[in-house]
């Protein structure tokens, strides 16, 4: 008997706001502990949450990028439960009426056909704490509420994902999104994406559900496919020997890798949401909709094939260049007007990345701007550099951030098309070679290219190659 | 006569021509309480009255000529965040908390010349009728020292009707300014919700709470409500309405007012005395030539059920944040989170709150939510309804504030139920965010006072303030 | 609606109150008395009637994203019970 897995994701993702969802304190990350606070924040007895606008806006883009209905009311609800990086012993979140509801996001299955993976509902609400614990195991536990109160997004799918595959291009595509719309930096290392599963499996062909098995808080999307692949082997060899699952709340232990079950103790649960008392409805018109939706960027999969036609780019160029809506907006800066934009798209593909590799760098912190990077291709162009001085050039403009031709200038890399000079350096390695040059005219044509090299050499890589070869060639001729 | 028995009025009018200062009046209400400390029966109307930091707050004043209250002290009740003050809420969680921030309404009260000065004893989390909830002790009514002053804010009511403090801040869910204001035969107005922040006002029931002053005179209730009013952008549900000058219609006369009597506030329940100084408030306003006439709010006898799966609901929640984590006492500090959790709320909470919250929490509960929570929602939009129709044909209601006068210490303590009952008439008003004012109309042959309630539609405060100075006028008249 | 002791101890449970057995015994009474008389909603029609959360019936206040001031670190030490190395200290809790 064969089974197939039957996936559903809870993701959390902060919004991109100056402040907190409820009161003005700063969202900004890694500052003294319990530095941004505030009597709303920290829930001190009689403060009161008033609602970012910012945020709002975020969550519309989100929903509407996410194909969602973007509801015309909404309201808030108070989540109550008790827990220490909790401060009022409630969230404000949203239950029955939440923004966002019924979307879709497109991807492609494991054949690479495209597939729709249903967007049950994207709400706001406001994050928790961060708890952090003793070395010492029977050490007690340390509370820091900068964090508390940030914007979040919660997204809920559909059960609609059936391999561990698809979940991880699943967020891939939820990743680009936030960044092409700018609702969320979805940077990771700073906890901006978060993710729950759900995973049960079920022989193939079955329409019900198995035992439901949650993997919760998990912050990189390798670690989620990890978790998933193992759930799918240990379910399914539960299942296979017979034996029943139990519904689990478990945890992902990267030093394991497997997922372990999550010490919980055995407590009441029941959230007792109802509408907070504090914070009025939100309602949005159709036309205020309509308006954020024709502000919405393009989003990645529109930009790919506009980019793929537009620049006659291949599959693999688009791929690349709008994983990240950054590097897909800079191609398009430096290639735009330009008679041969592949060659652009081949250098950012080749050159940009790896020096934003080797300097671990955003594209943002890159000194060549698409200005400069064009310019560059104009000195390869009208031949004042070669192409391979330019890649010199560059490294030396991503380090001084100075222009291309203040650099070429500077060091004196303008290429060589003085004749005269040129004729005068090739007599010269003539003169020096006079073995390998009766090798050549006694018909060992090969050495010709150990002939440009030392012509080369002599003029520090800047004679022009063209004119080198012309010249040499028609020297040794003669 | 001492500064502390002077009117709002009068002590600005001193203040202005620099016959006193702040000081003095705080010296005479200095003397006046230790003075009450020596009864044999103490009001313990104060959780907290400390000269030194009451200077502190002198010197750091608004001393700006023009302000309206030109340096009064104003004494506050224990639910307002005042900073650097003891903020206790009357309860024993908080019995230490200090608070690191100003109500909204404060910093309106010190922009405006006001002076905070002392806070008043009241029942725990506002949760009482009585004032015998308060983790700092009973609180006893000027009139009759056997008797309960009202609650919730019975410090703040026994203090002004002492003269212990010459005006008041306090608060009112569902009956606790105009009760004790009532019970203590003083002025007291809880105004439209929204019209004064709740920033900083700690929170029983969040849909219902309104700040309000207590006060000896109409005038003086007007004057400390303009001080405090006004829109406020850290309070979502604050009122983004223009504030009339509410003094300016003290004694402005009737101007044609409609006054409306609703049956179901003088029926069953209702003390024969009480029932006679009531009808002797309307008598008052008919000799000035109101018109008066009969109204029906059907559905009176369904609020006290809905206010109280509300309020309590909300309170649930609201309560809490008082988990002995980020501030307040820890009583007992153990390696057993679940454990902290539920002794310092045990001992930090008196009986009255445990069971409120028990009830709250009951009410949203699942399985439970749609039978109490939902329900007593719906409801609400009748008791709402009901009133929005009745202010088609009148401008003012005027009813009861309680059925009975001030009780004996003790009496109803044990039981919860008929304790809440006497909240009848008071909370319909709160279920549809209405202002309301008790005025002062009269005495029991015991001598206890019984004030008549004054309610107005929405943000019409005025009309309660031009009706309640003739009662007050009127009334005096009889005496 | 019947209130019994299992029910009063689930709903202390969720309120995070511990009660004795004494207290829980009177309580049970109490809202016994509290919720029989709640039961007078049962009179009301209310097919159809919305719901009141706001009397009022405010929407859309929201403020701008614009940051505004924190408390100092001082500040919020002053106010915990328990604070070390620039944290709130809380029983352990994995």
């Amino acid at each position: 008997m064969s089974f197939e897995a039957v996936i559903g994701l809870e993701i959390h993702i902060q919004l991109n706001t100056q402040t907190k969802t409820f009161c003005s304190c700063s969202t900004s990350f890694g500052d003294k502990p319990n530095s941004h606070t505030c009597p709303v924040c920290l829930g001190l007895p009689g403060a009161l949450p008033v609602f970012n606008e910012q945020a709002l806006n975020k969550g519309i883009m989100a929903g509407l990028a996410l194909k969602c209905e973007v509801a015309e009311f909404s309201i808030f609800a108070r989540k109550n439960y008790f827990y220490p990086d909790l401060p009022k012993s409630y969230q404000i979140s949203q239950y029955e009426s939440p923004l966002n509801k019924g979307g879709y996001v497109l991807i492609n299955d494991d054949e690479g056909k495209k597939r729709k993976v249903g967007i049950t509902r994207a709400h706001l609400e406001e994050d928790a704490g961060k708890l952090i614990h003793d070395e010492n195991p029977k050490g007690p536990s340390f509370v820091d509420f900068n964090r508390c109160g940030v914007p979040l997004l919660e997204i809920v799918t559909e059960p609609d994902i059936r391999t561990p595959d698809e979940a991880y291009r699943f967020l891939q595509a939820i990743k680009e999104m936030m960044q092409y719309t700018e609702v969320s930096e979805c940077n990771m290392e700073k906890g901006e994406l978060r993710v729950d599963v759900n995973i049960s499996m079920r022989n193939f062909g079955d329409q019900g559900f198995g035992v439901k098995q949650e993997i919760k808080n998990m912050n990189s999307f390798a670690n989620v496919k990890r978790a998933l692949e193992y759930e799918v082997k240990r379910q399914t060899k539960i299942l296979r020997s017979g034996q029943k699952l139990i519904q689990q709340t478990r945890l992902f232990d990267v030093s394991k890798s497997a997922t372990v079950p999550m010490r919980m103790k055995e407590e009441a649960h029941d959230y007792r949401y109802f509408p907070d008392p504090d914070l009025v409805p939100v309602t949005l018109t159709h036309d205020q909709i309509e308006r954020i939706q024709n502000s919405l960027p393009e989003l990645p999969q529109n930009k790919r094939e506009r980019l793929k036609k537009q620049y006659n780019l291949t599959d693999y160029d688009v791929e690349v260049l709008c994983s990240s809506h950054k590097l897909a907006n800079y191609f398009e800066a430096a290639a735009n007007g330009y008679k041969s934009p592949k060659k652009i798209a081949n250098w950012i593909l080749s050159e940009l990345i790896r020096v934003l590799n080797e300097r671990r760098i955003e594209i943002d912190d890159c000194k060549v701007t698409p200005t400069k990077l064009r310019d560059l291709f104009d000195l390869m162009d009208s031949k004042v550099i070669s192409g391979k001085i330019a890649k010199a050039v560059f490294d030396d403009m991503v380090e001084s951030g100075q222009s291309a031709s203040e650099i070429v200038e500077k060091k004196g890399l303008k290429q060589v098309t003085d004749r005269a000079e040129i004729v005068k350096v090739i007599v010269e390695t003539i003169e020096e070679n006079e073995k390998v040059v009766r090798d050549y005219r006694d018909g060992k044509k090969k050495v010709f290219g150990f002939l440009v090299g030392k012509v080369m050499q002599k003029t520090h890589g800047k004679a022009s190659p063209k004119l080198v070869n012309e010249i040499l060639r028609e020297k040794l001729e003669s | 006569m001492g500064l502390n028995e002077c009117t709002l009025v009068e002590l600005t009018e001193k203040l202005r021509i620099g016959e006193i200062t702040t000081s003095d009046i705080i010296r005479d209400i200095e003397s006046a309480i230790t003075q009450d400390e020596g009864n044999k029966y103490p009001l313990n109307a104060y959780t907290s009255f400390d000269i030194e930091s009451i200077e502190k707050e002198i010197k750091s004043q608004n001393k700006k000529e023009d302000t309206l209250l030109k340096g009064v002290p104003i004494a506050i009740k224990d639910i307002i965040n005042v900073m650097d003050t003891p903020t206790t809420c009357g309860s024993g969680i908080l019995k230490d908390y200090i608070s690191p921030y100003d109500a909204t309404a404060i910093k309106n009260l010190r922009k405006n010349g006001g002076v905070p000065a002392g806070k008043l004893n009241m029942d725990e989390f506002a949760m009482g009728s009585s004032n015998e909830n308060s983790y700092f002790g009973v609180v006893r009514n000027p009139h009759d020292r056997k008797k309960i002053p009202g609650g919730s804010s019975g410090g703040a009511a026994a203090a002004v009707s002492a003269n212990l403090a010459v005006a008041a801040l306090a608060s009112d869910t569902g009956g606790s300014i105009r009760q004790p204001a009532s019970m203590c035969g003083i002025f007291g107005i809880k105004p439209t919700y929204g019209r004064v922040s709740r920033f900083g006002l700690i929170a029983y029931a969040s849909s219902f709470d309104q700040i309000g002053p207590i006060t000896n005179t109409v005038m003086d209730g007007a004057i400390l409500l303009d001080a405090v009013s006004g829109y406020d952008p850290k309070d979502s549900t604050s009122a983004n309405e223009k504030v009339p000058c509410f003094r300016d219609f003290v004694g402005k006369g009737l101007g044609g007012l409609r006054i409306g009597i609703p049956e179901e506030y003088f029926g069953e329940g209702l003390n024969s005395e009480v029932r006679d100084i009531v009808e002797r408030g309307i008598k008052i306003l008919s000799e000035a030539n109101a018109s008066v006439k009969r109204i029906a709010l059907k559905y009176t006898r369904y609020a006290i059920a809905c206010y109280y799966i509300i309020a309590t609901a909300e309170a649930s929640s609201n309560l809490a944040r008082f988990d002995g984590i980020r501030y307040g006492t820890r009583f007992v500090d153990t390696e057993d989170l679940e454990t902290l959790y539920r002794e310092n709320r045990n001992i930090g909470f008196g009986d009255e709150v445990k069971r409120r919250i028990l009830l709250g929490t009951f009410a949203l509960s699942s399985g439970y939510y749609d039978a109490y929570y939902l329900k007593a929602q719906r409801a609400r939009t009748l008791i709402r309804e009901d009133f929005k129709e009745a202010f088609r044909e009148v401008d003012i209601i005027v009813t009861p504030v309680s059925p009975i006068a001030a009780w004996d210490i003790g009496e109803l303590i044990d039981d919860p139920l008929q304790m809440y009952l006497s909240d009848v008439y008071t909370v319909p008003v709160n279920l549809a965010g209405l202002p309301a004012a008790s005025v002062p109309c009269g005495k029991t042959k015991d001598r206890l006072p019984v004030g008549v309630q004054l309610i107005a539609d929405h943000f019409n405060e005025a009309d309660i303030f031009r009706v309640a100075r003739i009662i007050e006028e009127g009334e005096k008249g009889a005496e | 609606m019947k209130i019994d002791k299992k029910t009063i101890q689930w709903v202390a449970d969720l309120a995070n109150l511990s009660l004795g057995e004494e207290e829980e015994l009177e309580m049970e009474k109490q809202l016994l008395a509290i919720l029989d008389y709640m039961d007078i909603l049962s009179e009301l029609d209310l097919e159809g009637v919305e719901p009141t959360s706001h009397t009022l019936g405010y929407k859309n206040v929201t403020r701008e994203d614009r940051v505004g001031e924190s408390f100092e670190i001082n500040e919020v030490k002053k106010i915990a019970p328990k604070w070390e190395r620039g944290h709130f200290v809380v029983p352990r809790v994995v």
